[in-house]
């Protein structure tokens, strides 16, 4: 607040001063040292392109999949640069197999997405995978990569990032590990494909931890949480405006 | 029963407890992006403020901050819905006319409105709007100066000076107003460059004056004075308190920055161990006497223990059943944690437990300081660490 007047300075400042910038110096390069090889796990997002897996270089939304082309996506633990590849070949599931019987409109694409939920050994938390399985979305010419696969799955998103589809996993989003192993040779296994007419496969998802939303008798708690919402801040209000009064 | 103990006897509860309290709903409300929890734990800080506040100018923080977190949640969904191509989902609400915008900046502007992207921001938002309002509760119910009275006694000198400039930042504001009120009544501009020198020369004068001033009024009461000057227990304390420090923040590095087992947890815990003793030491060193302490007595532990059980039973079922905190989709309707709500109107509590607080006797509210340089140092209530 008032200009400060050095009338107090202590008298040997500059040795004291070079000690506590050694030691930080010495802090901070043993700090430095330590780092390993870190993985992520995460949702890893491929293009497939000639029959094989591309790695993507931007997220889902920053990319917009051609009509009839297929994109894939693999939860699991990567070096973040090579990414960790969906269980079967890119050539086994062609967009005329997952999308058979299903047909775009005009200004409409359809593009395939094969979701692999990773091996139990790469799950986080104990949590059971689902089948993998594939799905056909027919959406608009213009849609990204984001917008194709919500059109198919439950998306979590967190600060832009794909964290859970159909709500695997639960929680967390690129679990950073340290001395991450090298991903094992997985052995291929069978996608489930939709069925033939329905052009969104989201009701063969494992949903047991996800709510019956449907139901009529489970939605009494949240009425019930909004009525007391609605009576402590109403009542807040009145208590407030009964003390200005008094 | 000491009198204290009362619920009903009317007094100012320790602020601490009200600071323990909203923190463990703050820290509750950053685990979560599901909304029924955030917006309970928002009625339920709402409810407690309008119950529990008084009058004092600080008591009006949390409108503010309510205020404050109506605009972020507003903002962000501007943003997210008008400015952001990736946040887009299927459900289309409306189609804007937009401007193009190169493709490769995922920006765009105006064009297509989705449900998805409003409703994320929402839920985002609101998660900040809930812990900016649980701080905001506590700004109205615990004084941040009462607060300060209890810096342990190491940190004497800092709590002293904290104390003092909270006291004198209201009055710059009216010394400000006062020499801007001359200014107009001289005919003289009151806007560009030259009006800010103009205003900012009678207001430094003057602070600087008042400081001088409160130093002598401080000075002639005892402040300053060091019952146990010895050097060596004052570099000792020094010492401590430095290397303590420093520990800590390497020791919250190396947690964040996942650098190695022996650079996280030892030491932080090691730097807290230092700064404790540290402070401790220091601590001896000071004799002075507390005016008017308040006391920590069964309201206080109620208080503090009914938010610190909200977050408990919020961080358990966190554990228990994560699918209830994180929405699988944003779409779906909010699931309800039961443990976590119980736990959270638990939280009420200190709407009832609190002591009431002191009806304002006599004396008027002290919202406009005098604005003589003379009469502006402080009462003793607030030096009075």
């Amino acid at each position: 607040m008032s200009p400060a007047l050095p009338h107090r300075l202590p008298g040997r400042t500059g040795p004291r001063l070079l000690l506590v910038v050694a030691l930080v110096g010495a802090l901070l390069s043993l700090a430095g040292t330590a780092h390993a090889a870190t993985g992520y796990r995460y949702w890893n997002y491929f293009h497939v392109k000639n029959g094989a897996y591309q790695f993507a270089t931007t997220g889902p939304s920053g990319y917009v999949p051609k009509d009839g082309s297929v994109e894939a996506y693999r939860y699991g633990l990567s070096s973040g640069t090579q990414g960790l590849h969906p269980r079967t070949a890119a050539s086994t599931y062609t967009v005329a197999d997952i999308c058979k019987g299903t047909t775009a409109g005009s200004g409409q694409k359809r593009v395939g997405v094969l979701i692999d939920y990773g091996t139990k050994a790469d799950a986080a938390s104990g949590q059971t995978p689902p089948a993998p399985r594939a799905a056909c979305a027919v959406v608009a010419t213009s849609a990204n990569g984001q917008q194709v696969l919500d059109q198919v799955a439950r998306l979590r998103v967190q600060k832009q990032l794909i964290c859970g589809i159909d709500g695997y996993p639960v929680s967390g989003c690129s679990v950073t590990v340290k001395d991450a192993p090298a991903a094992p040779a997985g052995k291929s296994v069978d996608f489930a494909l939709p069925a033939a007419s329905g052009s969104s496969g989201s009701s063969s998802t494992s949903g047991s931890s996800a709510p019956a939303s449907g139901g009529g008798g489970l939605a009494w708690p949240l009425v019930g949480v909004a009525a007391a919402v609605v009576v402590l801040g109403g009542g807040g209000l009145l208590l407030a405006r009964r003390r200005r009064d008094a | 029963m000491r009198p204290e103990h009362l619920p009903t006897l009317p007094r100012p509860l320790h602020p601490g407890a009200w600071w323990v309290w909203a923190v463990a709903l703050a820290a509750a409300a950053s685990r979560t992006t599901n909304p029924v929890p955030l917006l309970l734990v928002l009625a339920v800080t709402g409810f407690v403020v309008a119950a529990r506040r008084t009058r004092a100018p600080w008591a009006r923080a949390y409108v503010a901050f309510l205020k404050l977190s109506l605009l972020v949640i507003v903002v962000r969904i501007l943003f997210q819905s008008l400015l952001s191509a990736g946040a887009q989902g299927p459900t289309v609400l409306v189609t804007l006319p937009s401007v193009p915008m190169p493709a490769s900046s995922g920006l765009k502007l105006g064009g297509v409105v989705s449900l998805e992207a409003v409703l994320r921001a929402t839920y985002e938002g609101l998660q900040l709007a809930t812990i900016l309002c649980c701080v905001g509760a506590a700004n109205a119910l615990g004084s941040a100066r009462r607060l300060l009275r209890h810096v342990p006694g190491a940190l004497y000198e800092i709590g002293v000076a904290c104390v003092i400039a909270l006291t004198f930042a209201p009055q710059l504001v009216t010394d400000a107003a006062r020499v801007r009120e001359a200014h107009r009544l001289r005919g003289q501009d009151r806007t560009g460059l030259g009006a800010l020198r103009r205003l900012a020369m009678p207001v430094l004068e003057g602070a600087l004056e008042r400081s001088v001033d409160l130093a002598a009024a401080m000075d002639a009461r005892g402040y300053g004075r060091t019952t146990d000057a010895r050097r060596s227990s004052r570099r000792l304390t020094a010492v401590l308190v430095f290397a303590g420090l420093l520990a800590v923040c390497v020791g919250v590095y190396g947690l964040l920055a996942a650098a190695g087992w022996w650079l996280g947890t030892p030491v932080l815990v090691a730097g807290l161990v230092a700064v404790g003793l540290g402070v401790h030491v220091g601590g001896r060193r000071t004799g002075r006497s507390r005016y008017r302490p308040d006391p920590w007595a069964l309201p206080e532990w109620l208080v503090a223990g009914s938010g610190v059980l909200a977050a408990a039973a919020v961080f358990v079922d966190v554990h228990v059943s994560p699918a209830d905190f994180f929405l699988a989709s944003v779409t779906d309707v909010p699931p309800v944690p039961v443990l976590a709500v119980a736990g959270i109107l638990v939280a009420l509590l200190p709407a009832v437990a609190a002591p009431p607080p002191p009806a304002p006797t006599g004396r008027p509210p002290r919202s406009r300081p005098p604005v003589t340089p003379a009469a502006g140092a402080p009462g003793r209530e607030e030096v009075a660490a």
